[in-house]
């Protein structure tokens, strides 16, 4: 299998105060990797050191085995695409020019959108269903559409990797489950960070598991969440039930009070 | 690709916002095409308009004569001396720094995220004033050559930026009201410098002007005087509108900018040195006018929508427009006394500013 994502000893700390510690990471082509782990056991500033929102040192990312930092902004953005929660803006984009700006790491920044741009747009759009939202504002959609329509961004971006950034988080079940669904049609490289252990045991191939800062555990979801990781990582008493489509089902029965 | 008209979804029923992109186009075409027009007769309307009127056919001959050389015995020189000596440089002026001005202002906007964001708001002004007024104290004879000013001031101002993010008003997490306060704070700070300059000064003859100038002030500019704020607005604007596409990103926060391909450490860094370049110069020449980067870029928003690339050209404009409208209300209020045109911008933003305050209450 061919490797697409990679961190090495990934260290990083403020103030002397340790977030990671030597993680790494593999996630192989078209594979769903997810990234589980409780509050601040550091699994957003890993996502950020990988798509560049921190820096990086040198040697320690790799995006198809070449060193991230030997690549410009541009060029990472045209592998690899992030979908993020969106927070509300004082500006306002029409659906239209937001999933343009998809584009943008083709383009330089004076020139024009050309043809094949409107092009991988209107598909982008067309692939979420949201073609009749072109002209909306963004401001105004709910946040159901809105994360659609950033994957739509995403999807005109042309990249084959996907970095998931709690993009659901804040959303209902049903987009929840919907959009994880929308991705995984996409048949492409996809790492995440999840909350929802039972989104992340449904949609993932594999699973990492971040705790203070280290790789406690990683293997396929049946592999990982036993109910001795659930106590030890996560604080909770849990059952793990294997369903007849063969997913498995976590059921929370309590949070084991603090020794 | 291009429909007009599009079936709106069911529960949003708004019809009039599905065309919304169409519009803003039609406008913003529309506004390039008038908006030039209106640049043009606002430099004519201030050669004509002043303490005292000078017809606008006497202008167009005085103009013709002293650029094309078509020369004219209608006119006399004291009109020659007025149009071309006193009102014309002073109108480029306007130009020059209500165009740098509202191109910096959208672009401190974009940067932070933040639509109350401007060089006056953000203390950028008072910067480039407290260094302004130390280089009156120590300059010497330094005072004498044309770049010493425009420096310091341009120092002021990258150092005041410099404090605003120290203070924490740039980071990703902060709110508007804390970057509006690291602003205050840090202008507040500045002020109390550059009014300490000002009164240490004991070499500046006529204490008058000097007042006049810190409230923001177009009198007294000459032709020798405009050279260097034209360019430094003309190269400022040609940068951020080079870069037009990565500050519509960087309104999205820098997450999601970095992730489309921009490094906005570089471009930040870059951007607070033309702003602060801008804004400095500006204030060299014309001191404090405050809130125009703040109003003009909202205005043109609201017309053309949030791309940079129509932007930063129609706030150019409009904030070139907007300014000598205000100089030319600022000699004929009370003429034939001149009032500062910082006074009168301050008093257009202001109401403006608290408008939007209320408006935007129920963020934090």
């Amino acid at each position: 299998m061919q490797l697409r994502l990679e961190t090495k000893q990934l260290n990083y700390s403020i103030d002397g105060f340790d977030i990671l510690k030597g993680i790494s990471i593999n996630v192989e082509d078209k594979k769903m990797v997810g990234i589980i782990g409780p509050n601040g056991s550091g699994k957003t500033t890993l996502l950020k050191h990988i798509y560049r929102a921190l820096p990086s040192e040198y040697k320690k990312v790799f995006i198809d085995g070449r060193d991230i930092e030997n690549y410009t902004h541009k060029q990472s953005a045209r592998k690899l695409t992030v979908v993020r929660q969106e927070n509300s803006s004082d500006f306002d984009f029409t659906v239209e020019k937001m999933v343009l700006l998809g584009r943008a790491p083709y383009r330089r920044s004076f020139e024009s959108y050309t043809k094949e741009d409107m092009q991988f747009a209107d598909d982008a759009l067309n692939a979420i269903g949201m073609e009749a939202y072109r002209y909306r504002s963004f401001n105004t959609l709910s946040g159901g559409e809105k994360q659609r329509v950033l994957i739509a961004r995403s999807l005109a971006q042309q990249a084959d990797i996907f970095v998931l950034d709690e993009p659901t988080n804040h959303l209902d079940v049903h987009y929840q489950w919907s959009i994880m669904a929308l991705i995984r049609r996409l048949n492409t490289t996809v790492l995440g960070v999840y909350h929802n252990l039972n989104l992340a045991a449904q949609f993932c191939d594999e699973l990492y598991v971040l705790c203070s800062g280290h790789v406690v555990a990683s293997g396929t979801p049946k592999e990982v969440l036993t109910p001795k990781l659930m106590a030890e990582v996560f604080g909770v008493e849990a059952d793990i039930m294997q369903l007849k489509n063969g997913r498995l089902q976590l059921v929370i029965n309590e949070a084991m009070t603090a020794q | 690709m291009i429909k007009n008209r599009v079936a709106t979804p069911n529960g949003y029923g708004d019809i009039d916002k599905s065309n919304i992109s169409s519009v803003k186009k039609h406008r913003y075409i529309a506004s390039f095409i008038l908006l030039p027009f209106l640049y043009v007769l606002s430099v004519f309307l201030a050669c004509a308009f002043g303490s005292s009127t000078v017809p606008i056919e006497k202008v167009i001959l005085v103009l013709k004569q002293e650029l094309f050389g078509i020369v004219s015995e209608i006119i006399t020189p004291s009109d020659i001396y007025i149009v071309w000596n006193l009102r014309f440089p002073r109108a480029l002026l306007a130009l020059a720094a209500g165009g740098g001005l509202a191109v910096a202002g959208a672009a401190m906007q974009s940067v932070t995220k933040n639509v109350m964001a401007d060089p006056y708001v953000l203390g950028i002004s008072s910067g480039a004033l407290a260094f302004v007024s130390i280089g009156f104290m120590i300059g010497g004879v330094m005072l004498n050559t044309k770049w010493f000013l425009p420096l310091m001031a341009f120092g002021g101002a990258l150092f005041a930026l410099l404090m605003v993010f120290a203070v924490g008003g740039f980071s990703n997490t902060s709110s508007p009201a804390r970057l509006v306060l690291s602003g205050l704070a840090v202008s507040i700070t500045l002020n109390a410098v550059g009014q300490y300059g000002i009164y240490n000064a004991k070499n500046i003859s006529s204490s008058n002007a000097v007042v006049s100038w810190m409230m923001g002030s177009l009198g007294g500019s000459r032709w020798a005087d405009v050279w260097i704020p034209i360019l430094s607005s003309l190269l400022g604007t040609a940068f951020f509108l080079l870069n037009a596409r990565s500050f519509d990103l960087m309104t999205l926060g820098d997450e999601t900018a970095i992730s489309l391909g921009v490094n906005t450490r570089h471009l930040k860094r870059l951007a607070f040195i033309v702003v602060a370049m801008m804004c400095g110069v500006s204030v060299a020449s014309c001191g404090i006018i405050g809130l125009v980067g703040f109003m003009v870029p909202h205005i043109v928003r609201f017309i053309t929508g949030t791309e940079h690339r129509r932007v930063f050209p129609l706030s150019f404009l409009v904030g070139g427009i907007f300014l000598v409208c205000m100089d030319i209300l600022a000699r004929i209020i009370l003429a034939p006394n001149e009032l500062p045109i910082g006074i009168l911008t301050a008093l257009c933003g202001g109401p403006y500013f608290v408008w939007l305050l209320r408006k935007n209450k129920g963020r934090g």
